[in-house]
């Protein structure tokens, strides 16, 4: 299990940087600032009556936003980074095979970015009681729970760009550039493909925000980046799923959220495997 | 069996020969001294044996494994001092030592070997706060955890004062009688002729001599430079000096007596030098014996002693 010793490591490592206290900060603050609005100041949600369900719905957009962001602020450079300072070959003279290090990383980065979230989300709690807001457990530790799986997601498709690269530099772009392509630009890809299968023409419902217009294939593109899939796994987890069709439940989201992990890892793997370090 | 074996190992980056047709073996508790200018080839070698780049062809073995194919019982059983390495400068040298005793499995204690280093009184300060003397120090107490059957000192020296410099001499001797066999590389050619069983000189990425310092020196023939500070030079100290066997030529400049020697026979010359009267206050070996020899080889990379072919 070398790369237990190796995720240590990188824990013990990472921890100390000022960059991720800083983000850690931010998110607590981020996950107080959005329960405290919600819990009092009624006019920032359309609802009637506040709940768990209804502050947790409100707080996984910018959670999700957050996770990616400082994903690649605390992943781009974890493989690649050793290679070019050269520490690298510190780590790779001791008996630990590559994947063990790319594994390691996963974990050792996954908890740095994993306790400030769930640190985050235990004291948002607190406004949570003071606010007077009902209190359900189970879908507050689903929330949390499904919270974790997408921070690790994320964490291993950016260690695996860091894997699979070979300058921080390039770690940086292609990371920034997932980022761009997953959390802003994404609408593009299932409205164009839904342009081009309706023949270049504007198919009906295609502005008008008419979601039951939508082929099912159009709504799974939307809910394909490791973002969407994490916000249609939370919302078929709080408001339960009704007759859709099994790729566009809760659980297959989970499910595409793994492969992302996966497929990311043994991208990374693969590169770092055949690189000369 | 030896301890590190190489096969025809060529390495191209690019379009870049870093080594061409590399061959020598280090037999099992010797010093052996890996000797080359600054981008000879010597940290290529290194990294193959240690599965950090690959050959373009032939093969390397270390302690009987394959270095590709069986690089982890390699490191396993072997201490590495690698060549222009980075720290963890977050984590303290306590945390560091820690970490390679966890990876190899074993229980030494990160106190005795950072004692043995001598930075027993730092261990609780973060690496990124060391010296860079400090820090090689460091990746040499990582490099000894677990007693390893091999030692690899990429430049161990590098960063050290004389004094440090010393120290690591005496603990690479300390391991070689332990049982550990010793393969250090090195541009710093008394750090080499001071403990080295056997030498192996690299220039460009081939071997041009693989040799002991003595069947080296009397290969090429080099000669070393003695020179002697005097109180004052007496009359017909040349002649006495020049009678010395192995004595080339002498000279006088000022209170400064130069001698060039075949080598081997310092205390000879120091003695003549007494008889004649002189008082002798300082003397210095300029341009050791092995510095000539290394020139001689890699400036005249088709002299040959063993390894290669000389086309």
């Amino acid at each position: 299990m070398s790369w237990t010793t190796v995720a240590r490591k990188d824990f013990h490592d990472a921890r100390r940087s000022r960059v991720l206290w800083a983000l850690s900060a931010t998110f607590l603050a981020l996950a107080m600032l959005v329960a405290g609005l919600y819990a009092f100041v009624p006019a920032i949600t359309a609802e009637p009556r506040v709940s768990t369900m209804g502050l947790l719905g409100f707080l996984a957009s910018p959670v999700t936003l957050f996770v990616a962001v400082a994903s690649v602020v605390a992943c781009y450079k974890s493989v690649v980074g050793e290679t070019e300072s050269g520490s690298g070959k510190l780590l790779l003279s001791l008996p630990h095979t590559r994947r063990d290090v790319v594994l390691g990383k996963v974990v050792g980065r996954g908890l740095v970015l994993a306790v400030p979230v769930a640190v985050g989300l235990l004291s948002m709690l607190a406004v949570v009681f003071a606010g007077g807001v009902p209190f359900s457990p189970v879908e507050y530790a689903v929330f949390v729970v499904v919270t974790l799986f997408y921070v690790l997601a994320y964490v291993a498709v950016f260690v695996g760009v860091s894997a699979m690269t070979t300058s921080t530099t390039r770690a940086a772009t292609i990371s920034v550039l997932l980022l761009v392509v997953f959390e802003v630009a994404w609408d593009v890809v299932p409205l164009g493909a839904w342009f081009v299968a309706s023949g270049f023409q504007v198919p009906s419902g295609f502005l008008a925000g008419n979601f039951g217009a939508r082929p099912d294939w159009v709504t799974f593109l939307f809910q394909l980046p490791p973002s969407g899939a994490y916000q249609n796994a939370i919302g078929g987890f709080l408001s339960g799923s009704g007759s859709e069709p099994f790729f566009l439940t809760n659980w297959f989201s989970l499910i595409v959220l793994a492969l992302w992990g996966l497929v990311s890892l043994a991208i990374g793997d693969a590169g770092y495997r055949r690189a000369d370090l | 069996m030896a301890a590190i074996e190489l096969e025809g190992v060529t390495k191209q980056f690019g379009d870049v020969t870093a080594l061409d047709d590399v061959n020598f073996t280090v037999e099992e508790e010797e010093i052996f001294g890996f000797l080359g200018p600054n981008g000879a080839g010597k940290s290529t070698t290194i990294d193959i044996l240690l599965d950090f780049v690959r050959p373009t062809e032939g093969r390397a073995k270390a302690l009987g494994f394959d270095a590709q194919r069986e690089s982890l019982a390699i490191r396993k059983r072997t201490g590495v001092l690698p060549g222009a390495c980075q720290v963890y400068n977050r984590l303290t040298g306590r945390q560091h030592v820690q970490f390679a005793i966890d990876s190899k499995g074993v229980d030494d204690g990160p106190e005795a070997l950072l004692a043995r280093v001598g930075i027993q009184d730092a261990a609780d300060r973060p690496a990124g706060d060391y010296s860079q003397g400090m820090r090689q120090r460091l990746v040499l107490a990582m490099a000894l955890v677990g007693e390893p059957d091999l030692l690899v000192l990429d430049e161990p020296t590098t960063g050290l004062d004389p004094n440090g410099a010393r120290e690591i001499r005496r603990m690479i001797r300390e391991e070689r009688d332990r049982g550990a066999t010793v393969f250090f590389s090195s541009h710093i050619l008394e750090q080499v002729e001071a403990i080295c069983d056997r030498v192996a000189i690299l220039n460009r990425g081939r071997i041009v001599a693989v040799d002991t310092i003595e069947g080296l020196r009397k290969a090429s023939g080099a000669s070393e430079t003695l020179s002697i500070a005097v109180v004052l030079i007496p009359e017909g100290v040349i002649e006495a000096v020049e009678a010395v066997e192995g004595v080339r030529s002498v000279g006088v400049e000022g209170d400064v007596v130069t001698v060039h020697t075949d080598g081997g026979n310092k205390t000879a010359i120091l003695h003549a030098l007494e008889d004649c009267g002189a008082e002798i206050r300082d003397f210095t070996t300029q341009g050791t014996s092995l510095e000539k020899l290394f020139a001689h080889y890699t400036k005249h990379q088709e002299t040959v002693v063993t390894g290669g072919d000389s086309s």
